[in-house]
């Protein structure tokens, strides 16, 4: 099962990007990823958490893994690791060309082949990208119509119950 | 995770030869552990990418459109083989006339399994599987799609 962890430090060699902004940091001392604990090298505790090594395509020997600190401790993480799965398969709607405007399509994708979920900055309550991976062919970033919650619900329900939030301009 | 017998519709694929107009009816066993980005295209349809090795990053997908649906293709994916590997009668050099040997490969190496109308008559299927991210190999087995199904333990679907 996916894990829902507040991740401290996410050092990457892939793009350089930082996962976890200094502004998360400044403003929680951490962000909050759904990630997926079959991606999981080297786990330690560190502190009151874990550090481990983390592999974005996991298939391609080519990706070096990244290297993270979260505030979830080491049986917490092989918890979630050892819970099943309401399915081998998952439903999320993507987004057409990752625009929110656009009406989503459900799309079917196996779970293991999931890396992580973050949250969509502009709209965290509605939407949250995913990252997965074409088996071991390339790596892609989805923009997809439920915010994290949903999709934990969804990878351990099958349903989800949590309704999006919309917002309410002024009349 | 696990063979399913589907009608494929559209099989569009970068690697050389014809998929198509090869199986009888183009009927063909898929792997469900090679599916990728899979979406309905009516209530009894679906569409997808199919990875032949998922473990080799050179391998682009296929694209798929079969006469599957999503959920009966999800349910095929939350099956689970008696054995993590399957026994498989192959005939040395594609030869009929040679004894089969019964070979040990695991279901998660296997990408598709078919029959040409001679193996038809003959009870035989080509299988095509991957020796890991190594190679792909393509064989001749003395067993019916229904006789997969068997060795895997899914004798009614």
């Amino acid at each position: 099962m996916y894990l829902l962890t507040q991740v401290t430090s996410w050092r990457d060699n892939r793009d350089s990007s930082q996962r976890v902004h200094p502004r998360d940091v400044w403003e929680l001392g951490y962000r909050e990823y759904l990630i997926n604990p079959n991606r999981i090298v080297d786990l330690k505790v560190y502190g009151n958490g874990s550090q481990f090594l983390f592999s974005d395509n996991h298939r391609d020997r080519r990706e070096s893994n990244s290297f993270l600190r979260t505030n979830s401790t080491v049986a917490e993480i092989i918890t979630a690791h050892d819970t099943e799965f309401a399915s081998n398969f998952i439903t999320l709607p993507f987004c057409p060309k990752n625009d929110p405007e656009r009406t989503p399509v459900d799309t079917t994708l196996d779970v293991g082949d999931i890396a992580y979920f973050d949250r969509y900055n502009d709209d965290p309550d509605n939407f949250c990208w995913v990252i997965y991976n074409a088996k071991a062919f390339k790596r892609i970033e989805q923009l997809v119509a439920y915010n994290i919650e949903q999709v934990e619900d969804v990878a351990e329900t099958g349903t989800t119950t949590t309704s999006t939030s919309t917002e309410e301009g002024e009349q | 995770m696990s063979l399913f017998s589907t009608i494929v519709t559209e099989w569009t694929t970068k690697k050389p030869g014809n998929r198509l107009r090869v199986a009888i009816n183009d009927t063909f066993m898929l792997n469900t552990n090679r599916i990728i980005e899979m979406v309905a295209t009516s209530d009894l349809t679906s569409a997808f990418w199919y990875a032949n090795d998922p473990d080799d990053a050179r391998d682009s997908p296929d694209h798929i459109a079969c006469n599957c649906d999503v959920y009966a293709i999800q349910q095929y994916h939350d099956r689970v083989e008696t054995d993590k590997f399957g026994t498989f009668s192959i005939f040395p050099g594609w030869d009929r006339t040679e004894t089969p040997v019964d070979t040990e490969i695991e279901w998660t190496d296997i990408c598709y399994i078919y029959q040409t109308p001679t193996d038809y008559s003959e009870r035989t299927s080509h299988m095509v599987y991957y020796r890991k991210a190594w190679e792909r190999v393509e064989c001749l087995i003395d067993m019916t799609p229904t006789d997969v199904n068997v060795e895997a333990g899914f004798e009614a679907v």
